[in-house]
C-alpha cells in the first residue's frame, strides 16, 4: 500500500517536473536558437546570433555590472546577517523566537511592495532626507534614488533572510565547547573567530552567498522601482527583450546564459559544500 | 593574541624542573581557591570551598556526579567566574583574567577537538597560539603524539577515530603545551583497562620529568588511589576529606567517604565501655587520638577503637574493608578469645585475584568479606550455605559517630 502510494506520489512529482520545468525550459532554449519575427514572435532559421550579440559591450556591460551589483549586495548582506545570526543564535530562548520571528515576519509582505517601501525610504523628499534635515543637515537633499545605490539597498534588503536563516542554522550548531577549548589553548577573540568560527560556519556562509547572489541577478522589478528605467540587472535585460523590445529570441539567450551561469555556481557550491561538510565529519 | 602569558616559555624543549615537586610544600601554592561559592540558577553547587594545589602535585578530585567537579576545573580555567572567594594561580589573583590569558590547560570530559582540523592540527593548535617556530612545533606534535601511543594518526580527522583515540588527541593537545597546571575531566575514562594502565603510567612519569601540576577528576577509585599525591574528596559542593590515598581509605572521616572511596561493611553498633588513654597495640595502622573501647553489634561485643570523645551508650558506625574480613569454616580454628558472628555464606562472587564472599549473620547482617587467594589454604574455598564465623584483623576497623555519620 505504502508502496504504491511512493510509486504515485514519486510519478506526479515527475510528471510536474516534466510539464512546468523541462518543457519551458526546453522551450526557452528552443527560443533562444530561433530568429525574431515581428508578427509570429519567433520563425526560422536556426542561429547563433542571439548568443553572439550577448559579446556586444552593451549586452556583456549589463551583465557584468549585475553581476558586481549582486556581489556588492551579497557581500552587504554578509556583513550585516553574520552579526544578526550570531545574536540570534546565541539569545535567550524566548528572545531568539522573538527575533527569528522578526527576520521571517517580511516574508508575509510582497516584495514588490517592499521595493516600494524602500523607495518611500529613499526618495529626494523621502523619509531618509526628511530624518537628515531634522538633524540640522542642510544641503541639497541627498539623491539617492534611480541609482545603483538604491538598487543594492532594495536587494540588500529584500534578500537579507535568505543570508540570516543558513547563517543561524550553522551558528546555532557550532558547539560552544570548541570555542572554549580553543581560549583555553591561549586563543584570543580574533584568532578564535579566525580559526574555529569562520571554518566552522562556512558552509552557512557560502549557502547564504548562494541564496542572496543568484536571486540578486534577476530581481527586475527591484532595479525598476529603484533603478529607473535602466537595465541595471540581467533580469531587466530579459524581462525587457520579452516585453518592451519583443525580441524573444534575444531574451531568451540571456535567460539561458543567465541559467547556466548560476548552474554553474551552484555546481560549486555543492562542491565546496561536500568539501567543508568532508572536513567537519557529516556525512 | 598571546602577550598576556604569564609563564616563561618552555621553548626549545629544554624545560629542566625535575624534583621541584619534592619540596612542593615550601613553595606557595601553584593554585589556590578561598571561600568560592558558586550557585547555577540559584541552586548551590559550590559552598565556600577552601583548596590548595601545590607545585608538583597530582591531586585528584574525587565524589559523586554532579557534585561540582568540573566547575572547579571550569573555575580554575577560566570559563567560569565565583560568586564568591577568590582564586590565585602562581599568587596572582585571577578574577576576570579570561581563559586564554591563563597558563593553565584542560582535557575537556567531553574532549571537545576541534572537527575541522586533523590530529596534527589539533594538538598543534595550543603551539601555533603561541607563534612557536614550525619546526619545533612539528616535533612536539611528533612527541605528544607518541607518548599518546598515536603516532602515525596525524593526518586524521576527529571523526576518522574511537572514543578512547579521540580522548588520547585531547590528552596529547593540552600535554603538548607543558602547563603550569593541567586539568583533566575524566580524561582516561573511555580506554580499556590496559591502555588506561599505560596511560596512567606515562601521566606520572610527566608530572616526575616536567614538573607539571594535575588536577585529575575520575570516577575510578583505584585509578584515584593509584595515581595521586593527594585525593579530595567532594560532597555537595564541599570538601568531605583531603588527605594521602592511603589516609583516605583506611581513616575514612564520615561514613560518607568511607561509603564512597571503596566497598566497606558499615555496621550499627552502641559503645558500651570506653577505656580512658590506652597504649594503641602495636598492630594498629593508626593510633592517633583513638581510645580502646568495646562496642555491641547485634549483641556481640568487640573491642575497637573509638575516636575521642566517644562516651559509654554512644551509637556508632563500625567500617571495615572487606579485604579485612577474615572468615573461618567449621573446621578451622579461631584465634583465642576473638569476638565474632555467625553466620551463613549466602553469595560467592569469582573476582579473578579474589574471592567475595557475603555472609549473613544470625544477627541478620550482611557482610562482604575479600579473600585473597592462598595456594596454601587448599580448603580455602567457602561452599555456599556453609556455616561460618565472621570477624575482623583486630584494629582495622574505624569508629564514626552515627550523628555525623547519619547525614548520608
Ligand atoms: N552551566 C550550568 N548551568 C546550570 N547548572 C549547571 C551548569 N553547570 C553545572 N551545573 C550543575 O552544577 C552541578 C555540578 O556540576 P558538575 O558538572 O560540576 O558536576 P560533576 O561533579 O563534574 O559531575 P560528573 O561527575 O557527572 O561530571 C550539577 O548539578 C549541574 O547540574
Ligand atoms: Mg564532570
Amino acid at each position: 500500500m505504502q508502496h504504491v502510494f511512493r510509486r504515485a506520489s514519486t510519478g506526479l512529482i515527475a510528471l510536474w517536473l516534466a510539464v512546468f520545468v523541462l518543457l519551458p525550459t526546453l522551450m526557452v532554449v528552443a527560443t533562444s536558437l530561433l530568429t525574431r519575427h515581428d508578427s509570429h514572435f519567433v520563425s526560422l532559421p536556426l542561429t547563433l546570433d542571439n548568443y553572439a550579440r550577448l559579446f556586444d559591450p552593451l549586452y556583456a556591460g549589463v551583465l557584468v555590472d549585475s553581476f558586481g551589483l549582486a556581489a556588492l549586495a551579497t557581500v552587504l548582506c554578509l556583513l550585516v546577517g553574520y552579526p544578526f545570526a550570531w545574536i540570534v543564535a546565541r539569545a535567550r530562548a524566548p528572545w531568539r523566537h522573538l527575533l527569528l520571528l522578526l527576520v521571517i515576519v517580511p516574508f508575509w509582505t510582497n516584495s514588490l511592495i517592499r521595493a516600494y517601501a524602500v523607495k518611500l525610504v529613499l526618495a529626494t523628499n523621502g523619509a531618509l532626507n526628511s530624518a537628515l534635515f531634522a538633524l540640522g543637515y542642510s544641503g541639497e537633499p541627498l539623491q539617492l534614488l534611480y541609482t545603483p545605490f538604491a538598487v543594492v539597498a532594495g536587494l540588500v534588503y529584500v534578500l537579507l533572510p535568505f543570508m540570516i536563516l543558513p547563517l543561524y542554522a550553522v551558528i546555532e550548531k557550532l558547539d560552544p565547547r570548541l570555542l572554549e577549548a580553543a581560549a583555553d589553548l591561549g586563543a584570543g577573540r580574533l584568532q578564535r573567530f579566525v580559526r574555529v568560527i569562520l571554518p566552522l560556519t562556512l558552509p552557512g556562509i557560502v549557502a547564504g552567498g548562494v541564496l542572496v547572489f543568484l536571486p540578486a541577478l534577476g530581481l527586475f522589478y527591484v532595479s525598476d522601482v529603484l533603478g529607473g528605467a535602466k537595465d541595471l540587472l540581467v533580469g531587466n535585460l530579459v524581462k525587457n527583450q520579452f516585453l518592451v523590445a519583443r525580441d524573444w529570441p534575444f531574451g531568451a539567450a540571456a535567460s539561458v546564459t543567465l541559467v547556466v551561469l548560476m548552474g554553474l555556481l551552484l555546481w560549486a557550491w555543492s562542491a565546496s559544500a561536500r568539501r567543508a561538510n568532508q572536513r567537519i565529519g557529516e556525512p | 593574541m598571546n602577550a598576556s602569558d604569564p609563564q616563561p616559555p618552555a621553548a626549545g624543549g629544554a624545560n629542566p624542573a625535575p624534583a621541584a615537586h619534592r619540596d612542593g610544600a615550601l613553595q606557595p601554592p601553584v593554585v589556590s581557591l578561598r571561600g568560592i561559592r558558586k550557585a547555577f540558577d540559584g541552586k548551590t553547587v559550590l559552598d565556600g570551598l577552601d583548596l590548595d594545589i601545590r607545585h608538583g602535585e597530582f591531586l585528584t578530585l574525587l565524589g559523586p556526579s554532579g557534585c561540582g567537579k568540573t566547575t572547579v576545573l571550569r573555575l580554575i580555567a577560566g570559563f567560569e567566574q565565583a560568586d564568591a572567594g577568590s582564586i590565585h594561580i602562581d599568587g596572582r589573583d585571577v578574577a576576570g583574567l579570561p581563559p586564554d590569558a591563563r597558563h593553565v590547560n584542560t582535557v575537556f570530559q567531553n574532549y571537545a577537538l576541534f572537527p575541522h582540523l586533523t590530529v596534527h592540527g589539533n594538538v598543534a593548535f595550543g603551539l601555533e597560539m603561541k607563534k612557536v617556530p614550525r619546526g619545533e612545533i612539528d616535533a612536539r606534535v611528533a612527541d605528544a603524539l607518541a607518548t599518546v601511543q598515536l603516532a602515525g594518526y596525524e593526518k586524521r580527522r576527529p571523526h576518522e577515530l574511537s572514543g578512547g583515540q579521540q580522548q588520547r588527541v585531547a590528552l596529547a593537545r593540552a600535554l603538548v603545551n607543558r602547563p603550569r597546571v593541567l586539568l583533566l575531566d575524566e580524561s582516561l575514562s573511555a580506554l580499556d583497562y590496559k591502555l588506561r594502565k599505560q596511560m596512567q603510567g606515562e601521566l606520572k612519569a610527566l608530572q616526575r620529568k616536567l614538573g607539571i601540576t594535575f588536577v585529575f577528576v575520575t570516577h575510578d577509585q583505584e585509578e584515584a588511589l593509584a595515581m595521586s599525591d593527594r585525593v579530595v574528596v567532594l560532597d555537595a559542593g564541599r570538601i568531605a576529606q583531603q588527605g594521602p590515598p592511603r589516609e583516605i581509605y583506611e581513616r575514612p572521616a564520615s561514613l560518607f567517604v568511607a561509603r564512597f572511596v571503596g566497598e566497606a561493611n558499615v555496621m550499627d553498633g552502641t559503645l558500651l565501655h570506653v577505656q580512658a588513654h590506652g597504649d594503641a597495640p602495636a598492630n594498629c595502622r593508626w593510633n592517633g587520638g583513638t581510645q580502646p573501647a568495646t562496642v555491641d553489634i547485634g549483641g556481640v561485643a568487640f573491642r575497637v577503637r573509638a575516636p575521642a570523645g566517644s562516651h559509654a551508650g554512644q551509637a556508632v558506625a563500625v567500617v571495615v574493608r572487606p579485604e579485612d574480613m577474615r572468615v573461618y569454616g567449621p573446621g578451622e580454628p579461631l584465634p583465642d578469645g576473638m569476638a565474632h558472628f555467625s553466620g551463613r555464606i549466602v553469595e560467592r562472587t569469582y573476582k579473578g585475584a579474589t574471592l567475595d564472599s557475603v555472609i549473613e549473620t544470625s544477627s541478620g547482617l550482611r557482610l562482604i568479606a575479600s579473600e585473597f587467594f592462598d595456594e596454601d589454604a587448599p580448603d580455602f574455598d567457602h561452599p555456599l550455605g556453609e556455616p561460618v564465623r565472621v570477624s575482623w584483623v583486630a584494629d582495622w576497623e574505624t569508629v564514626l559517630p552515627r550523628d555525623t555519620a547519619g547525614a548520608r
